[in-house]
Formats: structure tokens, C-alpha cells, sequence
């Protein structure tokens, strides 16, 4: 994939968007590539971005020993998943090289918080997303950042 | 004689005995007894067959589990083509994944692989990962596959 259109069309969570709400979320992500190794985001630290996996492998490591691996073009290191009322709530490391999409979660709360059709798509998909790889954890539907 | 009056006549017990009543008895019981377990367990069963009678779709579905299950269990996964190296690597990963519990923590097994000096743990997790031999269950921890763990070493 060379951009995060095409990244974000391929995500469970924004793939029901339309290609002009999806050319508007285009701006708010910023290219980065990951190394084996890196922590993206740690566990009781203040949370500042989430992550959409363009390729590579993420370990989202979250309480109790649990975690989730992340390794499909398009899943979304984020929301309720990672972070709670502005916390991290897991630690993110890369287990493969490769690339993601970084959001600030400012923006995506805010794209999230209002009673919008995006907002309802966004996380009606997230829902799903969750559902699919995290179902031993509860309250899906929260946003996760205060 | 006890039991014989003077035509010769067999009475009591002594009857019983001379035309195997006790064998015939037995008989009788054993035979009422079952016939009376299996009606238990009929009348028992009952409420499942008045289910699929309320709802026929069951049927359905239950042959198409055994088919799906037939067809997942049918097949051998395939196994992922290891170098050398690689396969020593999952060796050693099986050494650590065999002091921990059941089930296995990835965040811990990463750690246990860090604090005992294996190379690029993260990498060789990752590889775990792909050939399929650490399998993620839906609690959020891992097992190990024995039968793909083996396969792919050999």
C-alpha cells in the first residue's frame, strides 16, 4: 500500500466509510516505519496516538499476561484496546518490521464523539474489529480515552 | 419328606429347586430391571427429541458442525519450511515454553527470551507465530502445538 487511503479501506473499522470521508481522515495519519523491537505505545503512560498496521506485526500486550497479535494490513492499534480515560493500557511492540499509520487520539476521539454517520461506521466496524481479535475483553464500545 | 406329600408331589422350595425357579426368577428380575432403565433413560432423552420437533433447522445444523468439522480435522496444517537455524531457535523457544503453564503469556515468553539472552526475540516470536506452532486460544494467551512444533523441526 502507498498511502493511508488505501490502508484505511482495507480496515475492518473504516472499510464502510465512503471514499470521501476516507480522503478526510487521509490528513490526520502520518507515515512511520517500524522495527523489530520498538515500543510504540507503554503500558501507564499518558496516550497520545493510535496505530493502523500497514504491514508488519504488532504485539499489544495488555493485563494479566493477555495479548493480542496484530498482523492484517488495516488492524487498528487502538481505542478501548490500548487505552483507558487517557492511560495506556497496554504496551505495543513490534515483532516484524514494516510500517504504520500513526493518528493522534485526540483525532480520532473527536471524529468519534460526535452523533455523526462516520462516528456510527467507525464504531460499528470497531465493534466488530474487537469482537474478532480481543473477545475476552469487555466494553467494545468505549472510546477508551477520557 | 419335608416338602413331598405321599403322592410325590414336589412343594415349597424343594419345588423351586427341582424345576429351577431361582434361575427363572433371576431371569425375570435382570429382565424387568433393564426394561425399566431403558425407559428411564428414554424419558429422559425425551426433551431433546420434542426440541427438534419444535425446531427442525437443528438437524440441519447439527450435520453441518460434524461436516465442519470433519473438513477442519481432515486436513494436516501445513507446516512452514525452516533453515537450520530456525529450527534450533524453536527448540530453544520450546526449552522456555515448557516452564510455563498450560497456557502462554507472549508478553512473558518475550521477556523470559530477553532476560535469558536469546537473539532477536522479537523476530523469532513472530516466526513462532507464523508456522503456526504458538497458537492464540480466545483468552488473550497462546499454546504451544505440539504436533506442528514437531513436523516442522523434523
Amino acid at each position: 500500500m502507498d498511502s493511508s487511503a488505501a490502508c484505511l479501506s482495507k480496515s475492518i473499522i473504516f472499510s464502510g466509510l465512503d471514499a470521501r470521508d476516507i480522503e478526510a481522515l487521509v490528513p490526520l495519519f502520518s507515515r512511520r516505519v517500524i522495527l523489530p523491537g520498538d515500543v510504540l505505545a507503554q503500558a501507564g503512560h499518558s496516550t497520545q496516538f493510535f496505530f493502523l498496521l500497514e504491514e508488519g506485526t504488532l504485539l499489544v500486550a495488555m493485563e494479566e499476561g493477555r495479548a493480542v497479535v496484530l498482523n492484517r494490513p488495516g488492524d487498528f492499534a487502538g481505542l478501548s484496546m490500548v487505552s483507558l480515560n487517557g492511560t495506556n493500557t497496554a504496551t505495543i511492540t513490534v515483532l516484524e518490521k514494516g510500517a504504520v499509520w500513526v493518528v493522534p487520539c485526540r483525532d480520532i476521539l473527536d471524529l468519534t464523539s460526535h452523533d455523526t454517520q462516520v462516528a456510527e461506521i467507525i464504531m460499528n466496524g470497531w465493534q466488530q474489529f474487537f469482537a474478532e481479535k480481543a473477545p475476552f475483553c469487555s466494553n467494545p464500545a468505549e472510546t477508551g480515552v477520557a | 419328606m419335608n416338602g413331598v406329600n405321599a403322592v410325590g408331589v414336589l412343594y415349597g422350595l424343594e419345588a423351586i429347586n427341582a424345576h429351577n425357579g431361582w434361575a427363572i426368577s433371576v431371569v425375570g428380575i435382570s429382565v424387568v430391571y433393564t426394561g425399566l432403565v431403558t425407559l428411564v433413560v428414554l424419558l429422559s432423552q425425551l426433551h431433546k427429541l420434542v426440541a427438534l420437533y419444535d425446531d427442525p433447522g437443528k438437524i440441519k445444523k447439527i450435520f453441518a458442525a460434524k461436516s465442519e468439522s470433519a473438513a477442519k480435522s481432515d486436513p494436516p496444517k501445513k507446516v512452514l519450511v525452516l533453515t537450520e537455524a530456525q529450527k534450533q531457535v524453536c527448540r530453544q523457544y520450546n526449552l522456555l515454553a515448557q516452564n510455563m503453564d498450560d497456557v502462554i503469556s507472549l508478553p512473558k515468553l518475550l521477556r523470559m527470551a530477553e532476560i535469558c539472552g536469546l537473539q532477536a526475540p522479537h523476530a523469532n516470536i513472530n516466526l513462532l507465530i507464523k508456522s503456526g506452532i504458538l497458537c492464540a486460544d480466545e483468552q488473550g494467551y497462546f499454546r504451544w502445538d505440539e504436533d506442528i512444533f514437531i513436523r516442522t523441526i523434523s
